[in-house]
């Protein structure tokens, strides 16, 4: 070891040894910075691919009543008219028959935290605003997607549950608009006593799905997406559309029907499987699926997909991840869909009064299209002589905060055009020797 | 693929497995005449607690009339309108509902049987009930 002076050396012998810098003597930067941005998966669903559009119509009340002309009713299966020659022709009498679906608006409102200047003056990321305006709109697009999905979901009037030892087809499933509580449209008690008498295998089979889709379009009378319904979607052109997670149309690869009855050319080893299923159902496959976790007792509940690493002593700490919960889930709704069930109401602007702003200002337009934007109108707290809170206006213009307004609507035109099927979740391939 | 052997308590229902799992093969060995019964769940019973809840029922021959409908010249008149009625209907809670079994092994006396080629997918666990002590042979792959 050699002993090396902090101070500098003089009348050192030209071979007196071994003389190491000190590593520690100098200041260094203990860590350094760098802005890294990863990719995620899409969280949403293109749910707005499958809805037609409704106009709303201002200044005529709170509820949009749509009126739909139904084609009179089949009456027979067979025609026996009389003979011409020896009887009076009968007739037949044909009538039509309305029926109506109501459709409301419904509202939300997004903000971000109340932001400080010197955040922004002082750390590393900057334009952390401007971040968190993006995760903004996201979320906006999850929440309407999550809407739309929640509101198909409870609207549905015929449920399916995967190889139920009750029937697999619940053709009058109970129908609302669904809450937190889980107490309206296909309550908790519903769907833990539906989900109870699915036997096996349950899961997302093509069996299954092909049950789908003969009840889909026997039963429910749904039609299939027709050229022209969507634009630059020919690929839809006279197919229904599976809405699934990756996991179920993974599992397709390990389906009994797939291995039994597969193009001895389809390379499901190497190039899995793909395409569309049986030939008349297209998959758009979306992450965070609706899935269902059942307790012990048997009682549900719909975990949040995700959470945060919130242990900081975690080599992930702060990081966006599955939750637990969710993961652990044992169910999972898919949803087969036929054309133009539900139509997206399309708000329109803001009463001009309210848009359009007054004076000079700017900011003070009602804007409800979930367009995010800064403000500075906001009250911050100061504190008075004797301790109290008190509110004030940002006059120094020390805080800005997103905020957001969304007003939404989906109408529920024709319900029965969408299945939603309750099904086990699976993985894992087997084979015929082990 | 895992093999396990669980040792079969007559009418006793057991947690065999917890979570999901695909489920190949099942054997039942017994000393006596019984039947082994397979479910999907995770506590040691087949029987769940269900509380009240609404769901629908069609009445599929239904027709309503409506009568004393007032015409322009004044008639009174009735209408028949056949169709069908889909009522939501509460069903009463259940505190012993009887989870199905997703599929059973009999055995007439003592000896073997099986193995059942099963494929079956459980989400929640495997609950075996049989009603003669003996054995169960489970070949199943993990599904998580």
């Amino acid at each position: 070891m050699a002993a090396v002076s902090s101070l500098p050396a003089i009348n050192v012998s030209a071979c007196s040894g071994w003389t190491p810098q000190q590593l520690n003597l100098y200041n260094a930067l203990p860590v350094f910075f760098q802005e890294r941005e990863v990719a995620y998966r899409k969280k949403y669903g293109n749910w707005k691919m499958m809805f037609g559009k409704q106009p709303w119509e201002p200044n005529k009340g709170p509820l949009g009543r749509g009126i739909v002309s139904e084609p009179p009713p089949t009456l027979r299966q067979f025609a026996f008219p009389n003979a011409l020659a020896t009887a009076c022709a009968k007739k037949d009498i044909i009538q039509t028959r309305e029926r109506t679906f109501d459709f409301v608006l419904k509202h939300h409102k997004f903000e971000s935290p109340t932001f400080q200047w010197y955040a922004s003056f002082n750390d590393f990321i900057e334009k952390k605003i401007v971040k968190n305006l993006d995760f903004v709109l996201q979320w906006q697009e999850e929440f309407s997607s999550q809407f739309y999905r929640g509101f198909m979901f409870h609207q549905a009037p015929a449920m399916m549950f995967a190889d139920s030892s009750t029937g697999v087809i619940d053709f009058a499933a109970p129908i609302g608009d669904g809450n937190d509580a889980g107490t309206s449209g296909k309550s908790n008690a519903y769907l833990q006593a539906k989900i109870a008498t699915m036997g096996s295998p349950g899961n997302l089979s093509l069996r299954t799905l092909f049950y789908a889709l003969d009840t889909l379009e026997e039963d429910l009378k749904a039609v299939p997406y027709q050229s022209g319904t969507l634009k630059d979607d020919s690929f839809l052109n006279d197919k229904f559309m599976l809405m699934t997670s990756s996991e179920a149309y993974n599992n397709f690869i390990n389906d009994p029907f797939l291995k039994e009855n597969r193009r001895l050319d389809l390379d499901i080893v190497q190039e899995g499987f793909k395409g569309n299923l049986l030939g008349r159902i297209t998959t758009c496959l979306h992450s965070n699926p609706l899935r269902i976790l059942v307790a012990g007792d048997g009682s549900i509940s719909f975990p949040a997909p995700e959470a945060i690493e919130e242990n900081p002593s975690a080599a992930n700490y702060g990081q966006t991840v599955v939750n637990c919960d969710y993961r652990n889930t044992q169910y999972e709704v898919a949803f087969l869909c036929g054309a133009k069930g539900y139509n997206i109401i399309d708000v329109g602007p803001p009463p001009a009064e309210f848009s359009s702003g007054s004076g000079a200002d700017r900011m003070s337009h009602l804007q409800w299209n979930g367009k995010p934007r800064l403000t500075d109108r906001i009250n911050v707290p100061c504190t008075d002589d004797l301790g109290g809170t008190q509110w004030e206006q940002n006059a120094y213009d020390e805080f800005l905060k997103i905020i957001s307004y969304m007003v939404m609507g989906v109408a529920a035109e024709t319900s029965r055009n969408v299945l939603p099927i309750v099904f086990k979740r699976a993985r894992g391939i087997t084979t015929s020797i082990v | 693929m895992t093999v396990k052997t669980f040792t079969l308590v007559a009418n006793t229902p057991q947690v065999a497995l917890t979570g999901r799992y695909i489920i190949r093969n099942v054997t039942f060995e017994a000393n006596a005449a019984g039947t082994l019964s397979l479910y999907d769940g995770s506590v040691g019973s087949i029987t769940q607690s269900n509380p009240a809840y609404v769901d629908g029922s069609v009445n599929c021959s239904y027709t309503r009339t409506v009568t004393g409908v007032r015409d322009l010249a004044c008639g009174t008149d009735s209408y028949d309108y056949a169709g069908i009625s889909t009522t939501y209907p509460t069903t009463a809670a259940n505190a012993s509902f009887a989870l199905p079994a997703i599929m059973a092994l009999g055995i007439g006396s003592s000896g073997t049987v099986g193995p059942l080629d099963a494929q079956a997918v459980v989400a929640r666990g495997l609950v075996l009930n049989s009603t003669a002590a003996g054995f169960a042979v489970v070949q199943y792959d993990v599904a998580v």
